[in-house]
């Protein structure tokens, strides 16, 4: 089996559940003729290589305890958003950061995802960034209903 | 939950051993034997705390184009439209939020063209304006939610 072929079987089972076992590598590296070691050092290699982001317990928030989640948009200068995000990228209850291309129709181009465990959290970490990065045009998007949420299927 | 649980939780997230007996290795960590471990995340996966263990793939490393969508949709018609959207494997996420804008959702496809074909589809079946916002750069994008420390 090439490494193309194994690699394909292995972001297959990576983007699954594993299974709660002892040794949860066995079966699959059975099936790929290779050994647990092997397998293990070949999924490090596609952490290293980037392929697999990271490896582990993905959580649900709510369950958590973080239940009190936004979409947050901030208006930032194009020039200035290198800067801006680096900061926000340090935050630890902000977990996504992207600069966005956007439409007339919403300027607000650099999106955050904040997490917080109440209302009063949210609303502290907001003034809180907003005086961090020093912007105060941001648009908080809550999120009113869940319409669709999956993991993507990539293999 | 308790002090232990959260710890769990940790490791799992930020520091999963890559190797062939995993949880012996947790269990050694924090003082514990490995039924234990396994019986613990047995029950956070009963309670729903843990989605899944497993790899989180970079699409974009696979070659797959990806843009968050947003539209502004009539209150009456959200539900029709959220269903012909959903019907989308390539629509991940999808929400309702408190905007003017009001529906959001992501799109996910093995191609650029991929993705603004499936949105120009729902433009015309939904009858409704779609706005592409893809990611210029990225700055962050989750690593764990810590559970230990009080955040």
């Amino acid at each position: 089996m090439s490494w193309d072929v194994i690699d394909k079987k292995i972001l297959e089972f990576l983007q699954g559940d594993i299974p709660l076992v002892t040794n949860p590598f066995h079966e699959l590296a059975k099936s790929l003729d290779i050994t647990e070691e092997n397998l293990v050092n070949r999924i490090k290699y596609l952490e290293e290589n980037g392929v697999v982001r990271r490896f582990g317990a993905v959580l649900r928030h709510q369950k958590a305890g973080y239940d009190t989640n936004a979409m947050v948009g901030w208006l930032v200068d194009e020039d200035d958003a290198d800067r801006v995000g680096a900061l926000m990228a340090e935050h630890p209850r902000i977990s996504h950061c992207y600069l966005r291309d956007v439409p007339e129709e919403f300027a607000y181009n650099l999106f955050t995802m904040i997490h917080a465990k109440s209302q009063q959290q949210l609303d502290e970490t907001l003034e809180y960034v907003s005086k961090l990065v020093g912007i105060n045009d941001y648009k908080v998007l809550k999120s009113i209903k869940e319409l669709k949420k999956v993991s993507m299927k990539y293999i | 939950m308790d002090k232990l649980d959260r710890k769990l939780l940790d490791i799992l997230q930020q520091d999963y051993p890559l190797h062939p007996k995993p949880y012996a290795i947790i269990a050694d960590k924090i003082g514990i034997t490995e039924p234990e471990v396994i019986q613990r995340i047995s029950r956070l996966k009963i309670n729903g705390i843990i989605r899944r263990i497993g790899g989180v793939i970079d699409g974009k490393k696979l070659g797959f184009y990806s843009t968050l969508c947003a539209s502004t949709v009539p209150e009456n018609r959200i539900n029709e439209v959220a269903a012909l959207i959903n019907q989308y494997d390539e629509v991940t996420h999808n929400y309702v939020r408190d905007h003017q804008l009001n529906v959001w959702f992501t799109l996910t496809a093995k191609s650029y063209e991929k993705v603004m074909e499936i949105l120009e589809l729902i433009e015309e079946q939904a009858n409704i304006k779609v706005y592409s916002m893809p990611a210029l750069k990225l700055y962050k994008i989750r690593v764990a939610l810590e559970m230990g420390d009080s955040l």
